[in-house]
């Protein structure tokens, strides 16, 4: 009678922290692939192994971070059966990894939500970097299109999306800091 | 897993502090969106007893239950605390995620009727079962979503209903008293709604009956244009696990009806018709509705 109970609550109570962490973990295995429909794959099977092993879980580890853990090991097979996707250095993985337990761990402290942080360091880009990302990652038009528009040619445009995207890292790491 | 990996790839080069960067960007420009609900809605089937028994072959029967008790028992103590704290702290994380992501909407509202059981219960032996919600569910819905169906013309594949009449079924009451609610015949039967114009439809929330706990089998909710349903029809809902309605195998699970009723998102569905199909329940043979209401938007 217990497991009958247990079972379904320990189910519904995974799956909160699933949507607890599945925007961080889309963005990692989203930086990892490029590609939108492979991150989602990435995260849903994370999230799957996570579920079925979550025997072997650690409770006084970040939970974000194993999850993060499992990602990486589905995009190694990933990559096994996609011989043409490149791989990502050790380093930048651990960058990324630092960067992300760095936001998580700033959230937890009650630092503000990285949505709304990114929001804030948005609106504060110059207003041609602004309206660049705001076609390019809102509007979602082609780069092509948006370069006609503002008459740069693409090089221009991709100069600025870099810088936004530099300013935007700069940005956040000032937004949420930790206290490490 | 995707079998084709350049099929949205972009096309910029980035570096690799750029490439998380982008991600994120990308992640939130998403943030709200109906492929953000598919994503979490996949996660919440995948995470279904349906589709997944951890361990299915490795391990027996009695192993397989106690590593799922190990498994809930690691949720409830090392998460449980985590996500109340993080479900009714407004400052957290998770609530400040949440009113962002429905920002872009607003939340659906309807009434409830009072908690109302009568007699004994019976046992609902259906596999999959949801649990017993204690909360109203909630969906975001476009601005400018409004209730479409009240006192519209309501008919039946029962035309002569044993118990009351089809037009309760839109008449905006859902208590669970006599009087109330309709009861047609045994065997698969359905009740239509004529909204009376095409509508983007955002959401149908219906009551079958819940003055006793029982779940109510084939539930199946079906959109269309054709008021015969033979072209051009979408079903948003479908929770008959084994085709024994012989309209195709369900992914949806089985419910306990209750004073909160089945919401079910229809994310803009466009139709004038919405026929609801029922075979019995746990309880008796019979088809009962309270209540049904389509929520949507109109051009």
């Amino acid at each position: 009678m217990i497991v009958s109970t247990d079972i379904p609550a320990g189910r519904q109570a995974f799956a909160v922290l699933a949507r607890e962490h599945h925007r961080g973990l889309l963005i990692f295995a989203r930086a990892l692939s490029r590609n939108e429909t492979t991150a989602a794959d990435l995260a849903q099977e994370a999230f799957l192994t996570a579920w079925q092993n979550l025997q072997n879980f650690d409770t006084t580890r970040d939970f974000g971070a194993w999850l993060r853990g499992i990602v990486r090991n589905k995009w190694r097979e990933h990559l096994r059966r996609h011989a043409r996707e490149v791989d990502v250095d050790e380093a930048t993985l651990e960058a990324w990894e630092n960067h992300l337990a760095r936001w998580d761990e700033s959230r937890s402290a009650g630092n503000g939500d990285l949505s709304d942080a990114l929001q804030d360091c948005i609106q504060h880009l110059p207003a041609t970097m602004n309206d660049a990302v705001q076609r390019y990652y809102y509007q979602e038009e082609a780069a092509e299109t948006i370069a006609q528009t503002l008459g740069v040619d693409a090089a221009t445009l991709r100069k600025r999306l870099q810088r936004a995207r530099e300013a935007l890292r700069t940005c956040l790491d000032r937004k949420l800091p930790t206290h490490a | 897993m995707n079998m084709n990996p350049t099929e949205s790839t972009q096309d910029m080069p980035l570096d690799g502090g750029e490439r998380l960067i982008d991600a994120m960007l990308r992640e939130y420009a998403r943030l709200g969106t109906k492929a953000d609900e598919i994503f979490l809605q996949r996660i919440d089937r995948a995470l279904s007893p349906a589709s997944t028994i951890p361990f299915p072959q490795r391990k027996s029967r009695f192993a397989m239950i106690g590593s799922l008790a190990a498994a809930a028992a690691i949720v409830l103590i090392g998460g449980t605390m985590l996500i109340n704290r993080a479900v009714n702290d407004k400052s957290s994380p998770f609530a400040q995620q949440r009113s962002s992501e429905l920002s872009n909407g607003i939340q659906l509202q309807t009434d409830f009727p009072p908690e109302l059981i009568e007699g004994t219960p019976k046992p609902m032996n259906v596999p999959g079962l949801m649990p017993v919600p204690t909360d109203p569910p909630a969906l975001m819905v476009p601005q400018g979503t409004r209730l479409l169906s009240k006192g519209k013309p309501v008919t039946s594949s029962d035309n002569n209903p044993i118990i009351g009449s089809l037009d309760l079924i839109t008449d905006g009451d859902k208590d669970a008293g006599e009087g109330y609610f309709v009861e047609l015949l045994d065997g698969l039967q359905w009740v239509q709604i004529d909204l009376e114009q095409h509508a983007d439809i955002q959401a149908v929330w219906l009551w079958h009956f819940h003055s006793q706990r029982r779940a109510y089998h084939d539930v199946i909710v079906q959109v269309s244009d054709d008021p015969q349903f033979k072209q051009g029809v979408t079903t948003l809902y479908n929770n008959d696990y084994d085709n024994s309605a012989h309209m195709g195998k369900g992914i949806d699970r089985p419910y306990a009806d209750t004073r909160f009723g089945l919401l079910v998102d229809a994310k803009g569905t466009q139709g004038r018709y919405i026929r609801l199909y029922s075979q019995g329940n746990t309880a008796n043979e019979m088809n009962h509705y309270i209540e049904v209401e389509v929520f949507g938007t109109t051009r």
